[in-house]
């Protein structure tokens, strides 16, 4: 990943997650959506775009990962965190079987049997051993690449999208192709559109990258709407090719498609994309590398996400040890790769290979469906809750349309997204009998776990937020491992960066380098003021390479607020540092200097939660 | 101009191409509400979105 997470960085890798599913979605939702195909996804796209606003908003308020966990967790309690955080693990868990079980099928280009059972279950099994094993030795993940990978596929989606608009699309197909209440029948209709949100796997991920990104008021919001817009632009169009190459008809009997067919019936279920490309018209050459582009393009593309899914699993799983939902065990670091072993090879290995043993695509698509739409359901509820208990006056970003009754701004978006994404839970609870049993046997097993260990290990209430300290190791107990620099224009303030990456040196260690605008109370806190932004980014961009020069991570974190004080003291306690190490000059100050510095060191030393280190600059 | 707006103009053009390649389309095959319908939203939400870009810019 770039040093600096801007809105390119944070919208190429929440596409790259996002728009891989579209290799599995498309086949899935086929299967129960027939003709109606395209209609379902605009439906699912629009609950999308009102979840995308929800994650966007409640991002902002709280900068941190977790999404939905992390919003309950302060419109609720420690339960519903729980509840969101448990069915978020059980998306990673199915996302990572449904990426992996999906990459044998596009690589069948080169072997024809990878497509069906057993061989793409023996596939996917070893994709996932490769990637736990991978991430167990702690290979760093080539960042750079994904990103890359995912402007290619961003763009081969649109290549397809324009070849198939000229030489397939035929809107009377796509009209006949639907068969009011007969294909599909209205059940399959209903349990379609939750299964098509199974499309937008990685809403998330912009979430959990927050806490890596410089100006999260300005990019996260930002990313979101420009991956609502691609999201847009190809699930809305790449079904309509789809459904034009490959038309409902009568086979065998029935009202079907051949993309929701499986392979041994001669259709493309399991590699929905490969049957798009093989049906746009091509022939001869051009033909075989399309296929060949688009065949290794997706398994490439599967197996990245895949390798998202494992490491969302081992992050999730961390955070939720942390606040001591789970038992300690779970953040325990290999001694040797400082890696979670436990976590990576039961949520990210065993699970998922489990869940792929029955060799049934279309379980996984609802069980993700199963997962997805509860925690979705709870983000949106936690974010009326904020709206509704903890109004912010002075909010960085508000998400729209907001209705304003009894002295409260309602967001409609996120009422209408929690109904539907409610609904859609309960339609797949109901209709769906293996999943209903297997997700609710999830849950129960979560909540008899997390009930058990917060009362006879943790001792606290089920409800109460507590947080585990720091997971130190004999060798680290004088080392820092998390710190904030506020920095500002001047020696004092690289000064303290030089201190912070000299304590940081420890291998891991992370520096966050917090630049702080103060807005005066006449304006609003969102308010651009492009200059003094500049500035700061300028002064970030010089301790990110100060820290470089040490080799210590630094991240750079621009805030807006009315006392830099308080907003230190606040970044302290989110992000559980250690220790803030702050400059203050010797000399004498000049008055915008002493307007910030002066009273910010005297907050910052009277509230800090942590440790803090005033270092003082050689009189000049 | 910065990624962001860049992105807008991008995806602004896209639409409204999408919605040309459909009614040029439907045109092709003899007509079709449904395919001039989706054609003209189309090239409507592309244009929309381009000329609040340029107001809220003043560009």
């Amino acid at each position: 990943m770039e040093r600096v997470l801007g809105t390119p960085a944070l919208f190429a890798t929440a596409y790259g997650n996002v728009g891989s599913s579209i290799y599995y979605a498309l086949g899935l939702t086929a299967v129960y959506a027939l003709g109606l195909t395209p209609l379902v996804f605009v439906v699912a796209g629009i609950i999308f775009a009102a979840t995308a606003a929800t994650y966007a908003e409640g991002t902002v308020r709280y900068p941190e990962a977790g999404g939905s966990s992390s919003f309950a967790r302060h419109a609720f309690n420690e339960i519903v965190s729980f509840g969101a955080a448990w069915a978020q693990l059980l998306v990673y868990v199915v996302t990572v079987a449904a990426s992996a079980f999906f990459v044998p099928h596009y690589l069948s280009i080169f072997w024809e049997p990878l497509k069906e059972n057993p061989w793409d279950i023996v596939g996917g099994v070893i994709v996932i051993i490769v990637l736990v094993a991978l991430n167990v030795v702690g290979v760093q993940e080539a960042a750079k690449l994904s990103v890359t990978l995912a402007v290619l596929d961003l763009a081969t989606q649109v290549l397809l999208v324009a070849v198939g608009f000229f030489l397939v699309l035929s809107p009377e197909t796509l009209v006949d192709n639907i068969h009011w209440g007969v294909a599909p029948t209205w059940s399959n209709f209903a349990i379609s559109i939750p299964i098509a949100m199974l499309a937008y796997t990685g809403v998330e991920t912009v979430s959990n990258l927050a806490e890596e990104a410089r100006d999260p008021a300005r990019t996260v919001p930002s990313a979101y709407k420009l991956v609502a817009a691609a999201v847009f632009a190809i699930y809305f169009t790449l079904p309509l090719v789809a459904l034009s190459a490959l038309p409902v008809q009568e086979i065998n009997g029935e009202l079907t498609t051949k993309l929701a067919l499986p392979p041994e019936e001669g259709g493309y279920a399991n590699d929905p994309i490969l049957g798009v490309v093989e049906n746009l018209g091509l022939t001869g050459l051009t033909l075989d590398a399309a296929e060949i582009y688009v065949g290794i393009l997706a398994a490439t593309i599967l197996f990245i996400a895949t390798n998202a899914g494992v490491i969302g699993a081992s992050r999730i799983t961390y955070s939720m040890a942390t606040y001591r939902q789970l038992p300690e065990r779970f953040r325990r670091l290999h001694p040797r790769f400082k890696t979670p072993t436990l976590t990576l090879v039961l949520f990210a290995g065993i699970a998922p290979i489990l869940v792929i043993l029955p060799g049934d695509v279309n379980f996984v698509g609802t069980l993700y469906s199963f997962g997805a739409t509860l925690s979705f359901t709870i983000a949106h509820a936690s974010l009326v809750m904020l709206r509704a208990t903890k109004p912010e006056r002075d909010s960085l970003f508000r998400a729209r349309p907001n209705l304003r009754l009894g002295g409260i701004d309602w967001p409609l978006f996120a009422i209408f997204g929690g109904l539907a994404t409610g609904i859609s839970f309960l339609v797949i609870v109901v209709q769906n009998a293996a999943t209903r049993w297997v997700g609710i046997g999830w849950l129960v097993i979560g909540f008899v776990v997390y009930a058990v260990y917060r009362r006879v290990r943790v001792k606290a209430p089920l409800a109460e937020t507590v947080k585990a300290p720091p997971a130190f190791g004999p060798a680290l107990a004088l080392e820092y491992r998390r710190l904030i620099v506020p920095v500002i224009a001047g020696q004092p303030s690289d000064d303290a960066m030089d201190v912070a990456c000299r304590l940081a040196a420890e291998k891991g260690s992370r520096i966050v380098a917090l630049s702080v605008i103060e807005v005066p109370l006449d304006r609003h806190l969102s308010e651009r003021q492009v200059e003094l932004e500049a500035h700061a980014n300028r002064e970030l961009d010089e301790a990110v390479a100060i820290g470089d020069s040490y080799g210590v991570r630094v991240v750079g974190r621009l805030d807006r607020a009315r006392s830099a004080g308080q907003s230190i003291v606040a970044e302290a306690a989110a992000r559980d540092a250690e220790i803030i190490v702050i400059g203050s000059p010797r000399q004498r100050l000049t008055s915008s200097q002493a307007a910030v510095f002066g009273k910010t060191v005297d907050y910052v030393l009277k509230h800090a939660p942590c440790r803090v280190l005033v270092t003082a600059s050689v009189a000049s | 101009m910065s990624f962001y707006r860049w992105a807008v103009v991008v995806f602004s053009l896209v639409f409204v191409g999408i919605g040309i390649a459909l009614l040029v389309r439907t045109a092709a095959e003899g007509g079709g509400v449904v395919g001039f319908l989706l054609g003209g939203l189309f090239i409507a939400l592309g244009v929309g979105r381009l000329s609040l870009e340029r107001k809220r810019h003043g560009s």
